[in-house]
């Protein structure tokens, strides 16, 4: 094979055992990286039902057949487990100088399972792999580890780390890297932790192998100055996806005092104009010429690096709007190793909660002190923070008393930073995410408003949903490449098979790989549904209750809510034309016809397959 | 009377930022953005750079409130009134 290294690195924390696997071309060309191998080695031998923080778990980081290479926007990696925020399959991706060196370590993922007996990390030198000991490390924040372990492996080696919220089991915990890079919103970074395992360290020195080496380097430098020429790239380099506050501010779509709004009377104060007039400088993830990190100066004089979600989600969402504040609540959560979407949710959650008096703790909309307090408190998992920690899912039913009716998620993953109380198609998105509610599949919000239609529940919604998925939770997820050039700047699509051909010879047509994102689409449910067994219903693929039930009362969609009956509807029209059944469980007939006999058999032991 | 005007993405190069813009009594949508389109240079008749006034990737609100909730580009315009025109957003 070439383009793929063709070999997994295995390691066993509880055993100290190290060992490295060649995998089979099959399996390559059917899953391709990333996403798909993370999810295959989770379907083929995580055992149902286990515990996501107990050492059974799978910890997998998995770099895509592009990553390494010098190609636009080609510099992340996958991280994936079993979710201890949601029970279900749980990935996300970084940018990180970790996911070239691995690649030039001669491997393409790493799986981690048991426990360590004590604070670890694992390092991996080329051929050389060793468990360190992580005593002086464990208690540190994210930024001063990584810098303590490049002090002693060197500045081009790359670090996956996790912080203290990883540490103390915080549901909410990413994997983070560089500062600034988090992924694995389901809770990735406390699986980590639950391993005893703080950072993996890689530095790779050898030859990344290609099928085409000339031309690969030829269409990979074409296309860097292809992003540079594209119409709207000196307005993206900026402002980024902080261009978005303003936007959603006069759609009605910004989350605002825990998504009851969807407009906030000081966007301005910490939209992307604001950000503009004090931005120092810009960064980006390896292979990037977008750079779209911003990283401002905050109320303690530190760097916070900026983007949409985390701006909105700890300024609007919690009724902060001191940019220079919501930039330091953004930096803590990087320090920490707190998914900054679920932690503005949490905050929300535990905000609302508070003025219900349903729960005892004092903070108020907009208070940025309690907001600090409550940030650490969750990272490390004590006093209130104990209850918020766990994702406003499970705060709610520990809760009780109605609590989860302003808790916004799906599938136990908080809402990322859109309010849809008129946007039935990014709803739908939301409720069909293969991790529970992120916007990173299906981004159909902005398509959705340009139609004049976002009052519809019509089948075109369905269509561009599984259009999304399908480009970017199905390609870029596999290939492991970042979507913004092609979803922010039209940066084509007929790019990627080039690319993907020149490196390993395989020649994939788009079509091709729409096929392989329902592929990966069918296998994440049949996970979703081993785990649940005769608890999943098709009521998991719902929005949160507020937007069907509680009405905007604000901005110039005040009035208006989701409707339930035509919700299900969409939601049907969805599941036909992904051939799943009623419940939402892809039929015997879909997954034979993408490939998965096997795992369709499989399948059949836990649910009737239709 | 005068309208003020905020512009955003990539039309922030086209038309500029924010202005405000001197209209006749009983104008309309599609008389400003005539009459912007003339200051720009742009000679494209239903145009702002390469958006369509009225169609669909070109939001136009006046106060807030979109213009496909009142009479789309007939809609009339009064003195103070702010409109903003937003094209499709980055942020995903």
């Amino acid at each position: 094979m070439k383009g793929w290294n063709g070999r997994l690195l295995r390691v066993d924390l509880t055993k100290g055992k190290i060992s490295v696997q060649e995998y089979s071309e099959d399996f390559a060309k059917r899953f391709v990286g990333g996403r798909g191998f993370a999810l295959k080695l989770l379907w083929d031998e995580l055992k149902p039902g286990i515990d996501p923080l107990s050492p059974e778990n799978m910890l997998i980081f998995a770099a895509g057949p592009l990553s390494g290479f010098v190609l636009p926007n080609s510099g992340k990696i996958v991280v994936a487990s079993k979710s201890p925020l949601t029970g279900g399959y749980g990935d996300g991706n970084l940018g990180t100088q970790a996911s070239p060196n691995l690649r030039k370590s001669g491997l393409d993922a790493v799986v981690v399972t048991g426990k360590a007996k004590k604070p670890s990390y694992l390092l991996v030198e080329d051929d050389k792999v060793e468990i360190m000991a992580a005593k002086d490390l464990w208690g540190l924040d994210a930024f001063r580890a990584e810098a303590k372990l490049k002090g002693v492996h060197g500045q081009a080696s790359g670090a996956l780390l996790i912080g203290p919220s990883g540490e103390n089991l915080a549901r909410i915990a990413t994997v983070v890297s560089q500062e600034g890079r988090a992924g694995g919103r389901p809770g990735i970074g406390a699986v980590m932790g639950s391993k005893n395992l703080k950072a993996l360290v890689v530095h790779g020195t050898k030859e990344l192998k290609a099928h085409d080496p000339e031309r690969l380097k030829k269409i990979g430098q074409e296309g860097f100055q292809s992003i540079l020429k594209k119409d709207n790239y000196k307005f993206w380099k900026r402002q980024g996806t902080m261009a978005t506050v303003e936007w959603c501010q006069a759609h009605g779509t910004l989350p605002t005092h825990n998504f009851r709004e969807g407009v906030f009377d000081k966007a301005s104060d910490i939209d992307g104009n604001t950000m503009e007039t004090m931005v120092t400088k810009q960064r980006g993830c390896p292979n990037c010429n977008m750079t779209c990190g911003n990283v401002i100066g905050d109320t303690e004089g530190m760097g916070s690096e900026l983007d949409y979600e985390n701006v909105v989600m700890l300024g609007s969402n919690i009724g902060i709007g001191d940019l220079r504040q919501v930039g330091t609540l953004n930096r803590m959560c990087d320090e920490l190793g707190l998914d900054t979407i679920g932690a503005g949710n949490c905050i929300g959650f535990a905000m609302e909660a508070a003025e219900k008096k349903l729960f005892d703790i004092e903070i108020d909309w907009g208070d940025f002190d309690g907001a600090k307090k409550l940030l650490t408190d969750m990272a490390y998992m004590r006093g209130p923070g104990a209850t918020f920690g766990l994702g406003t899912k499970k705060a709610a039913e520990k809760m009780g008393k109605g609590a989860g009716d302003f808790a916004i998620n799906v599938k136990g993953l908080e809402c990322s930073a859109y309010d849809c109380h008129l946007c039935p198609g990014m709803a739908l998105s939301f409720g069909t995410s293969p991790i529970g509610a992120h916007h990173k599949d299906a981004w159909v919000i902005s398509w959705e408003i340009s139609t004049g239609k976002r009052a519809e529940y019509n089948p075109e919604k369905a269509d561009k949903v599984i259009e999304f998925q399908r480009i970017r939770g199905g390609m870029f997820e596999s290939l492991v490449t970042c979507r913004f050039p092609w979803i922010e700047l039209g940066f084509e699509l007929d790019h990627y098979p080039e690319y993907f051909e020149a490196a390993t010879g395989v020649k994939y047509s788009l079509d091709e790989f729409w096929t392989l994102g329902d592929r990966i689409y069918a296998l994440i449910r049949a996970f979703w549904v081993r785990e649940f067994g005769g608890k999943w219903s098709r009521q998991m693929d719902y929005p949160p209750k507020r937007w069907f039930d509680e009405p905007l009362k604000e901005g110039f969609i005040k009035g208006q809510h989701l409707d339930r009956k035509k919700y299900d509807g969409l939601l049907q029209t969805y599941y036909n034309k992904r051939g799943w059944d009623d419940r939402g469980i892809p039929t015997r007939a879909t997954m034979e016809h993408l490939g998965l006999k096997k795992e369709a058999d499989q399948l059949a032991k836990y649910i009737k397959l239709n | 009377m005068k309208v003020t005007v905020r512009v955003f993405g990539e039309l922030v190069q086209i038309i500029g930022n924010r202005h405000v813009q001197e209209l006749s009594e009983g104008a309309t949508i599609i008389t400003l953005t005539g009459k912007l389109a003339e200051r720009a240079g742009l000679k494209r008749y239903g145009y702002l750079g390469s958006y369509k006034v009225g169609g669909g990737d070109l939001a136009i609100l006046v106060n807030g409130r979109n213009i496909e909730l009142l009479d789309g580009v007939k809609t009339t315009l009064q003195d103070g009134d702010e409109v903003v025109f937003l094209i499709p957003t980055s942020g995903g």
